[in-house]
């Protein structure tokens, strides 16, 4: 017995531990004096909540962050966020790389060439580069950012906002310090054409992003991956479909008061934060009960695998689709960009689509038993906000009791790790995986 | 046993195409046809005026024809939501076409559940079919008339029973000739999970009697069980060594039997100071309230307590219930017990990083698995766009949000509980829902036989159980 085996974390452990630890230190640094402004009556909890959404970059607040927070606060959440959203990507990538579960042979050998292009070795390697192309995009976004705010609040505090919503926005965080909040950029192109980018890009991924570069750089020979060309699909119809309702049932209502151009770019705004930014140029709380829905509904799409964002991912709802389609057409068959989607994937889909709907069912049951005298709706809108991370609130979270923002924290953390690798880390048998070869259709990410 | 239909074999001459025109139709298209029929010309009888109620003044009210077919397709896919009230707005002969309306949907959907577990391939497997044959045959019946001959007997007998067993209450309360009609009608609307009641507050008057309580649970349960899974029980029960109880009987009647008690528990727990529900009430009548709506959700539309009085968590718990529904091959509706084991069982695995799902002992194959999913997932699309449709039609700032969904998932699960607020609905929303019960009723029966996979794996596994019907 003197051998002592030391146990080695799996890549799910290491995750979920990361992400509790880091809002533990988050909320620890939060509790410093300095962090916020006088009169600020934070407690234990709403500390740990914001840490919570800062980490999980999802952007839900008890009180305003511009109004609560010094500098000095804001910059270490804008940090945290920072941190969460660096930490998702890479391991997001690393796991598609590595684990060859997600991106079958072939196209992970082309990955890794695309990688090697750019001189990776290694993990430090993979994870410097993902810091350098964030910060680049972030960099360009702040660039454009400036040209709006550095007129508006002078050259100092121009830059700290045109920063602060530049990470912010490509992270998918949706925190905002910018006095008024971002109802007065609604008919702004400049402002939300460039945050609508920034969460676009960010929540598409690095590896489609590194894809999709390659590709135009050498079309030969770097070609579109299934994946890449799926989740591009998809992230643009449901940016033109969502935009499109949007249009039509707030045409005469919350879009009322702007110009047929600010209508289009506010729909459109719309229609890309549930995905999961969590910035609204349009207060949430003046749409009607039909917009409401199809933004709970995209909210709960979410975006790409191993991106910012959350929800169950393009890819997941997109093979739904493909199969609800095959299925009522007749076909046997699941075909997408052809290639056959195998019955396994259909059922990862299915099961992680699952999954996730008990997940928030679960949250909005305990929500609705903790803070019954808020309404349904309302409770709805936060607890699928928060399962996928997005951050957009029809105006409650701040009124909800110590209960409800707990639910609220646990929800984000396991949309944020995902409640399949939550469970894989609590799993601390050794099962069958990893021995199973599979067939070489598994060329979609799921989850 | 091939007596499905046969495959699409080229047919020469155009007699015999002409022909088998209908014969074409798959399974599926058949059942969805011949409801749409059926609710077409029930709608159409009960637009009659000879079949409306008169006020006191004498004269006739009037039902229109959107209004007739609402509560045709409500019968006919046994759901009970109403934009009229059947105790008012129709006299004692479109009450009686109601009632067979009723029967008429809820033998046409046990038949359809049951000759598709019976004769499709895919959903039992060839020993299981051969002893449900044989139960079948026990019974002295042959091939597929047999089988419906046994089916209407069976109802009817319980229906029957169920009817002497109200007239006890019925009776003395309504006199004799009344009486007699309200036990059948409430019986048949029981058993077939419908709902319909000839009171305009449903059963509420019957909150603390045990006797109207328990005998509609005990129809409505009986009728959500499924034919099959009755027969197996009984066959079981005669003769335990040669009639085994299936894996799927075992599933469905444990899942019932949970989910009742989880549905009594939460309402119990969830209104218990509720002064418009459970609060007025002494303890054994909050027991039995609180079973009675719990029994409700599977998937009758019977309530003794008012739902629109209720609160948000057990509401939120009653869509949920409902979404489930009962029993495959019953006449409940939602999604069914199995699938949402079969879903949640899945799920679960994957959370536990196994790659089978097993049930008692048996692995439960992909095909199931997939089955299972696409019932449930297109079933949750469905209701979804549904409701946006409803929320978009929507004109009055008094219907909400939970309203409106809590009749969509009702509607889609053939329930017919109601918060109220279908009556209040316009005519755009009616139609809505109107088409929600109908795909409801037939969505998850189609859903299920819609996907049928070859078999192309050849991987040696444990034995697979593939003899869970779901849908």
């Amino acid at each position: 017995m003197s051998r002592r085996r030391r146990r080695r974390l799996n890549p799910p452990q290491l995750i979920a531990l990361v992400y509790l630890l880091g809002i533990a230190l988050g909320a620890a640094a939060l509790h410093l004096p300095g962090m916020t402004r006088t009169g600020a009556d934070l407690n234990a909890v709403d500390l740990i909540f914001t840490a919570t959404s800062a980490i999980c970059i999802t952007g839900l607040v008890v009180a305003d962050t511009g109004e609560t927070f010094t500098r000095l606060g804001q910059v270490t959440i804008l940090l945290l966020a920072q941190v969460g959203g660096l930490g998702i990507i890479t391991f997001g990538t690393l796991f598609a790389l590595l684990t060859g579960r997600r991106v079958n042979f072939s196209e992970r050998q082309q990955l890794a060439q695309q990688v090697n292009a750019l001189n990776v070795g290694g993990v430090l390697g993979l994870l410097r580069i993902i810091v350098l192309y964030t910060v680049a995009a972030q960099g360009v976004g702040t660039l454009l950012l400036s040209l709006r705010f550095v007129p508006q609040f002078g050259l100092g505090e121009g830059l700290y906002q045109s920063v602060f919503h530049a990470v912010s926005a490509y992270n998918n965080a949706g925190f905002v310090v910018v006095p008024g909040g971002m109802l007065p950029y609604a008919q702004d192109p400049l402002v939300s054409g460039v945050i609508a980018l920034l969460i676009v890009l960010g929540g598409l991924g690095f590896l489609v992003q590194l894809n999709v570069l390659t590709h135009l750089a050498n079309p030969r020979r770097n070609r579109l991956m299934v994946y890449s060309r799926l989740t591009l699909v998809t992230t643009g119809a449901l940016l033109v479909l969502g935009a499109a309702v949007l249009l039509a049932l707030e045409w005469n209502g919350a879009l009322k008061g702007l110009g047929t151009g600010g209508k289009l770019l506010a729909a459109f705004f719309q229609s890309v934060t549930p995905r999961s930014g969590g910035f609204a140029t349009v207060d949430m709380t003046a749409l009607a009960p039909g917009s409401v829905f199809v933004m709970i509904a995209l909210m709960f799409i979410g975006a790409n695998s191993g991106s910012t964002g959350g929800g169950i991912k393009t890819s997941t709802f997109a093979i739904l689709l493909v199969s609800a389609w095959n299925l009522i057409r007749g076909r046997t068959e699941l075909i997408a960009f052809g290639r056959q989607i195998v019955p396994e994937n259909v059922v990862r889909a299915g099961t992680i689509t699952t999954i996730y709907t008990l997940l928030v069912f679960t949250g909005f049951f305990l929500m609705l038993v903790t803070n019954p005298t808020l309404g349904f709706t309302p409770l709805l809108f936060e607890t699928v906000s928060a399962a996928a991370t997005v951050g957009l609130s029809l105006d409650v979270t701040h009124r909800l009791n110590d209960a409800g923002l707990t639910v609220l924290c646990a929800l984000m953390y396991l949309g944020r790790i995902g409640p399949v690798t939550f469970a894989l880390a609590l799993n601390l048998r050794e099962t069958s995986r990893g021995v199973i070869k599979y067939p070489p259709e598994r060329d979609i990410l799921v989850g | 046993m091939s007596a499905s239909l046969p495959p699409h074999a080229p047919e020469p001459g155009r007699a015999s195409r002409r022909k088998t025109l209908l014969a074409r139709l798959n399974p599926p298209q058949l059942i969805a046809l011949s409801f749409a029929v059926a609710i077409l010309i029930g709608g159409l009888i009960l637009t009659m005026p000879g079949l409306h109620g008169v006020n006191e003044d004498g004269t006739r009210r009037s039902v229109n024809f959107l209004q007739a077919l609402f509560t045709a397709t409500s019968a006919l896919c046994v759901t009970g939501l109403n934009v009229i009230d059947p105790s008012r707005d129709f006299n004692r002969a479109g009450q009686l076409v109601i009632m067979l309306l009723i029967q008429l949907g809820g033998l046409g959907i046990i038949t359809f559940g049951t000759s598709f577990a019976l004769l499709s391939r895919r959903r039992v497997n060839f020993t299981e079919r051969m002893r449900v044959a044989q139960q079948v045959g026990a019974l002295n019946a042959g091939g597929v008339l047999g089988l419906i001959r046994s089916i209407f007997l069976y109802t009817f007998l319980i229906e029957l029973a169920g009817a002497a067993l109200l007239a006890f209450r019925f009776v003395p309360q309504e006199g004799w000739g009344p009486g007699l009609f309200y036990a059948l009608f409430h019986s048949v609307s029981a058993f077939n999970n419908a709902g319909f009641a000839l009171y305009s507050d449903n059963l509420m008057g019957f909150v603390g009697d045990p006797l109207v309580s328990m005998v509609i649970a005990l129809l409505i349960i009986l009728g959500g069980t499924g034919f099959l899974v009755q027969l197996n029980v009984v066959a079981h029960l005669m003769n335990p060594r040669r009639n085994r109880l299936m894996v799927h009987s075992k599933l469905v009647l444990t899942m019932m039997a949970a989910l009742l008690v989880v549905g009594t528990l939460g309402y119990l727990a969830f209104e218990w100071s509720n002064p418009k529900t459970l609060a007025p009430l002494g303890f054994g009548e909050k027991l039995l309230a609180s079973f009675f709506q719990s029994v409700t959700t599977r998937t009758a539309g019977f309530n003794t307590l008012d739902y629109g009085a209720m609160q948000l968590p057990a509401l939120f718990m009653t869509i949920i219930l409902m979404f489930i529904g009962a029993n495959p091959g019953g006449t409940g509706g939602g999604i069914k017990t199995s699938t949402f084991y079969v879903m949640m069982a899945s799920a679960w695995s994957m959370v536990r990083g196994r790659r089978d799902t097993t049930l008692f002992r048996r692995r439960i194959d992909t095909d199931t698995i997939l089955r299972a999913m696409t019932v449930g997932l297109l079933s949750i699309g469905l209701v979804n766009v549904m409701f946006l449709l409803l929320l978009v039609f929507n004109t009055r700032p008094d219907v909400l949000f939970v309203n409106l969904f809590f009749e969509a998932v009702s509607a889609f699960g053939t329930v017919g509980l109601s918060m109220n607020t279908t009556p209040l609905l316009n005519p755009e929303q009616h139609v809505v829902l109107i088409a929600l019960m109908f795909l409801g009723r037939i969505g998850p029966l189609t859903f299920a036989v819609a996907f049928n996979r070859p078999d192309s794996r050849a991987l040696i596994r444990y034995p697979a159980d593939k003899d869970i019907l779901i849908g």
